[in-house]
């Protein structure tokens, strides 16, 4: 899918413009949906310093795709070293690889939805409904995080996969 | 030329003197007597003018139009922009009669404009251009381009005759100047034949004084056609305003100190740099405390100008809040440009850091940022007082002392970030359709060195850019516009090549900006005046911004892959034939082997005077890269009759 392929070539055009997009994407809570790995710190130097990570963790890409879309980021000024572009490629294409579900926004997903998700087994997600009965909305993974009385560690197993708005 | 001009005219110099001069400075005689011939008599040299003289004015009787012809040739234009309408027709028929004057005709009201301004950018001097009133609407979105770039511009109209006007007439409407105001500094329904000169001049000083701005006269036409009208024509350097101003010492010294104490300052250098020739001295002060440079503007780069050399090793290139290098940045001194756009989030500037603010736009300092300091004065004189006062306060050890190595590690920064450019540019290299960056490096390597690039680029503008080296002895960038409304570029280049005929002057545009405005129409004022101007069409038959911003925001254009108003590929558009309808050759590059060829048979025609245009076909990019896809509609097909 040649126009996925460029999904993130559109990313820094998109937000030159609104390039407070990148500070508002961390108060959305997209920075803690990269999940860890070698390259997540190189993705923060490299590409949030130019644009919102939203565009990076809604993107879904093989490997070949990613690896055009990073060259095309580093034309435009990306702060990318020689060295860490085959690392960028790796973490990326791993973590926001084709295969990777799609992200679920939990203040508005269906049980269905969310269960479909690796590591969200279904009590979990019933704790996550009753919580967001109560609670919800959530602005982010710290309020979902106390509202389920959950540790971080445990989180961090599914939370890359939540988003919370559109 | 200009100051023997003024030491002819009010100094004493006599004409042998004159001449002579001229000769030594490189004219021939013909040129030198033909300059002398149309300078108004030398009052300096006349004891029964000497009373006049001290006024700094001279008299003139003709026609409305000849007044305005006098004046203008006492605001030093050699070039008039014109429009087709018979209002201008007195200005017309003066010029008969004074061939120094030269008239540029285009086709439409937006690219008058467009060549006055590409010519003011490049020459430094205030153009003027004039058409019909009523093509003032279509002349506007390249008036906001320059009001916004602050533009040394004399915009003129005709206008109905005075007696007429106010009547929602033939060629009239109410408040006439209305629709202007927003893309000029000034602007004056002249209405007393007797005072066109002094009206003509109030807009040729304020357009050229920092900050400029284009300003705007309608002349009804009864006063133009006025015979026998006596009036003073104000002789040339008496509204001359020149903005050299200084901050005073006490400013001066708070900046030195906190610039000397600052322990990760950064200089962005905006476009008041370039317009005050002050590109060697922020240099001097960049190198003097080793400040790392961004451009005045955001992540693109340049838009308006280039205001430091892009091959400096403390340049860093565009600006972002949350920049790789130099972390915790804790001051930056702005030189000449607009403080980053804040948006409507946090600010792209944190409030931690200390803002001086440098410009002579006083009215724009610190309206968006609380300042450690704003200053009003010329860009130049900071920066070359800055250093003096810096280097009077610590010792040449404190210096060193305050340098350490961010010099060295800027140049590194910037190395390794070059060198991945590099890397990664390989990867589609030798691909069909064309990139950005092998077309532009190709075109780089095949350009004088010292070309003009005049450049309307969209989002993709970046990529190509950064081919290019932007310095003194390397190219010139002029463009793209800050206003970036879509039909200045291809004018402007024309207007650029004008102003600077000696040197190789390239115009880049996408095809989606190339059809806008009217812009193929510059090719015709390209043909008819034999202005050598080599236009690349970087033609992706597409507006790629829209498309990519629109998907990326996934609405239903995204999720249904229906690109709904992006796509250019239908009709196709055969620029090559576009070309050759106004007698400019042309030839479509499609492969990476053709793009040197053809710029060297550009380059040959450019030697021979002629135009030349390539149509070379770029890739898209991002999201919808792939789609053919638009909203089909055939009203052929709507009818009921086959007429």
């Amino acid at each position: 899918m040649h126009n996925r392929v460029l999904l993130l070539a559109a990313a820094l055009l998109i937000l030159t413009v609104t390039s407070t997009q990148g500070q508002k994407a961390k108060e959305e809570g997209w920075l803690e949906l990269l999940p860890p790995g070698d390259g997540r710190e190189l993705v923060l130097n490299s590409c949030a310093s130019c644009h919102s990570l939203k565009i990076v963790v809604h993107a879904r890409m093989g490997r070949a795709e990613w690896t055009k879309s990073i060259n095309d980021m580093i034309q435009r000024g990306a702060p990318v070293f020689p060295e860490e572009i085959e690392p960028i490629t790796i973490y990326l294409s791993k973590a926001f690889g084709a295969a990777v579900p799609k992200l679920v926004n939990v203040n508005t997903a269906s049980r269905e939805e969310l269960e479909k998700l690796p590591n969200l087994k279904p009590a979990i997600v019933a704790r996550i409904l009753e919580a967001r009965g109560k609670a919800g909305p959530f602005k982010n993974s710290e309020e979902l995080r106390r509202a389920l009385g959950m540790e971080k560690g445990d989180l961090e197993k599914f939370i890359y996969l939540l988003k919370f708005s559109n | 030329m200009r100051e023997l001009v003024r030491n002819y005219l009010q100094n004493g110099l006599t004409r042998r003197g004159f001449v002579k001069s001229m000769l030594q400075s490189g004219f021939s005689l013909v040129a030198a007597n033909s300059v002398l011939a149309s300078l108004p008599p030398s009052f300096a040299q006349d004891e029964s003018k000497k009373e006049e003289a001290k006024s700094y004015t001279r008299i003139f009787r003709g026609t409305g139009g000849e007044l305005l012809a006098e004046q203008l040739h006492d605001a030093g234009v050699e070039y008039l922009f014109l429009g087709n309408a018979t209002g201008v027709s007195p200005l017309c028929d003066a010029v008969v009669d004074r061939p120094n004057m030269k008239i540029i005709l285009a086709v439409n009201e937006g690219l008058c404009v467009a060549l006055a301004d590409g010519y003011s950018r490049a020459s430094g001097k205030t153009a003027f251009a004039m058409f019909s009133r009523v093509g003032v609407p279509s002349a506007s979105s390249n008036m906001y381009n320059a009001m916004k770039d602050r533009s040394a511009l004399v915009i003129a109209s005709d206008h109905i005759e005075s007696l007429a006007s106010g009547r929602d007439s033939h060629e009239d409407f109410d408040d006439t100047l209305e629709p202007v105001k927003q893309f000029t500094k000034w602007r004056w329904n002249v209405d007393a034949a007797t005072r066109i000169p002094e009206w003509t001049m109030k807009a040729f000083k304020l357009a050229s004084t920092p900050p400029g701005g284009p300003t705007f006269l309608m002349f009804p036409r009864d006063l133009l056609v006025s015979r026998d009208v006596e009036a003073e024509i104000f002789l040339p350097g008496t509204f001359h305003i020149p903005m050299s101003v200084r901050a005073d010492s006490a400013t001066i010294d708070k900046m030195a100190r906190a610039l000397i104490e600052a322990r990760s300052p950064l200089l962005r250098a905006g476009a008041d740099v370039w317009r005050s020739k002050a590109i060697p001295q922020l240099v001097e002060l960049a190198e003097l405390l080793a400040i790392p440079v961004t451009s005045g503007e955001e992540r693109e780069g340049f838009r308006i100008s280039c205001n430091f050399p892009t091959n400096h090793p403390l340049f860093l290139g565009g600006y972002s809040r949350s920049m790789r290098y130099p972390r915790n940045v804790d001051l930056i001194l702005n030189m000449g440009g607009k403080l980053p756009d804040p948006g409507a989030g946090q600010p792209q500037i944190p409030r931690s850091v200390k803002i001086i603010d440098v410009r002579i736009e006083a009215s724009d300092i610190g309206n968006d940022y609380p300042l450690y300091l704003g200053v009003a004065a010329d860009v130049k004189k900071v920066a070359e007082d800055l250093v003096a006062a810096i280097k009077s306060m610590v010792t040449a050890e404190r210096l060193e002392q305050i340098r350490g190595d961010r010099m060295e590690q800027t140049r590194q920064f910037v190395a390794r970030l070059r060198q991945a450019r590099l890397q990664a540019m390989k990867a589609d290299w030798d691909k069909a359709p064309l990139t950005w960056e092998r077309l532009s490096c190709d075109i780089n390597e095949a350009l004088e060195r010292d070309a003009y690039i005049v450049a309307e680029f969209g989002t993709e503008g970046p990529k190509a850019l950064k081919c290019f080296t932007f310095a003194e002895g390397e190219k010139t960038l002029i463009g793209r516009t800050s206003g970036s409304a879509l039909g200045w570029g291809a004018g402007a280049a024309a207007g650029v090549k004008i102003a600077q005929p000696d040197k190789q002057v390239i115009s880049l545009q996408g095809d989606g900006g190339f059809l806008f405005g009217g812009q193929p129409m510059a090719l015709w004022t390209m043909s008819r005046y034999h202005i050598p101007v080599i236009t690349v069409v970087y033609n992706n038959r597409s507006y790629n911004e829209t498309r990519e911003r629109a998907f990326a925001e996934g609405g239903r254009q995204a999720q249904t892959g229906k690109d709904m108003l992006s796509y250019l590929g239908d009709p196709d558009v055969d620029f090559v034939k576009l070309a050759g309808a106004f007698g400019v050759s042309a030839e479509q590059v499609a492969t990476p082997d053709q793009i040197k060829p053809a710029m060297k048979r550009a380059a040959r025609a450019a030697q021979e005077g002629k135009p030349y245009l390539i149509d070379a076909v770029v890739g898209r990019t991002g999201r919808g890269a792939d789609l053919a896809w638009y909203p089909k509609l055939s009203v052929a097909e709507m009818r009921s009759r086959k007429v």
